[in-house]
């Protein structure tokens, strides 16, 4: 396979936020140079660190510039449920500038860049109404997808909700620019996937093999290719309309 | 222009655990209903962190048959290591105590 590499995105000058705002409708270009702005001095994050711990009480809203995070919940026996994955554009701790104390960890699955912004600068962009609805906006489609993967872990067999969790990556990568002909960077391991879905590696694994057998994807060297879209949406009953794309007012 | 890095699939999984020694990968073919040689692998400490995965994944896979209501205790997973040597074969019966008898 050659020049694997997804495009970056039509509008390169854009960030992955701006992109993941707008799939709500088009914002105003002073709005949008703010939250450009926000994307000047990231910092770099090596994989698996963690960007903040469950209790932590921070001075600055983290949002992810480059690279893959997680939200986590530790068991007492070391066991590890992730209850999200991050994407270019999404802030991991948007609430804890209400809330004051995490009550889940955040960690980094790739190397990764991370805007630390202050609070002080979130409330001047707060304080704007059209970027307080948009931020709510995606504060409200993160809560859908956590509601999507509750239905995923409680209702549906391990290969419809690996389906649908590959059907859902792939619309939020699509959103920020990130495919390109139906091939994405995933860079999760199979237990990365596993602790997403209650799952064991190797049953991950298996799965992963029958889609790959069925032609509905390929997966090699954290790049997923989808052969069949359509397929894979049937297989796993993924309707995407909980990503609220172009729903503005 | 925002240029996205990731990691070789299968490197070490927990955030918390960057500290573990070099792993090796095993490979894990499932000999169920369909017989899917393993393309991937997992990278896992030993032969007995392999043990390990083939068991609960046993156990997982047979749970998600009861749910459907059937349970195939031949069927089996196989693991090799990196070169392609058997390690194990492990049938799923042999993944769970079965009690038939009365009290």
């Amino acid at each position: 396979m050659a020049g694997t590499k997804p495009k970056p995105a039509e509008r390169a000058l854009d960030s992955p936020m701006v992109a993941k705002l707008e799939t709500r409708g088009r914002l105003a270009d002073e709005d949008r140079d703010a939250l450009n702005a926000l994307y000047s001095d990231p910092r770099e994050i090596g994989a698996r660190r963690n960007i903040i711990r469950e209790g932590d009480r921070p001075d600055h809203v983290h949002l992810m510039v480059e690279g893959w995070a997680a939200r986590y919940k530790l068991l007492p026996d070391g066991a590890r449920q992730i209850t999200a994955f991050l994407i270019p554009g999404d802030f991991c701790d948007l609430h804890v500038t209400i809330l004051g104390e995490m009550d889940h960890g955040i960690t980094t699955l790739t190397r990764s860049k991370v805007a630390f912004i202050p609070r002080a600068r979130m409330d001047e962009l707060t304080g704007r109404p059209s970027l307080a609805k948009a931020f709510w906006w995606a504060t409200l489609v993160d809560e859908a997808v956590l509601r999507s993967w509750i239905v995923n872990i409680g209702r549906r067999d391990a290969f419809e909700a690996i389906g649908h969790l590959i059907c859902e990556l792939y619309v939020r990568m699509k959103n920020i620019g990130l495919v390109d002909g139906g091939r994405f960077d995933l860079p999760l391991t199979q237990e990365e996937i596993g602790d997403a879905l209650g799952l064991t590696s190797v049953h991950v694994n298996r799965v992963l093999q029958r889609l790959r057998s069925e032609d509905l994807i390929s997966f090699r060297q954290g790049l997923l290719t989808i052969h069949d879209y359509r397929a894979l949406e049937k297989a796993s009953g993924f309707n995407p309309n909980y990503l609220h794309i172009g729903r503005s007012e | 222009m925002i240029k996205h890095r990731h990691s070789k699939l299968g490197k070490g999984p927990a955030p918390l655990s960057s500290l573990k020694a070099r792993r090796a990968a095993f490979l894990f073919h499932v000999y169920d209903d369909d017989v899917l040689r393993d393309e991937d692998g997992l990278e896992l400490a030993d032969a007995a962190a392999a043990r390990s995965a083939a068991l609960a994944g046993a156990r997982a896979m047979m749970c998600d048959q009861l749910t459907k209501g059937r349970l195939s205790l031949h069927h089996r997973i196989e693991v090799e290591d990196e070169s392609g040597s058997p390690v194990l074969s492990l049938a799923f019966g042999d993944a769970v105590q079965i009690e038939t008898g009365g009290r």
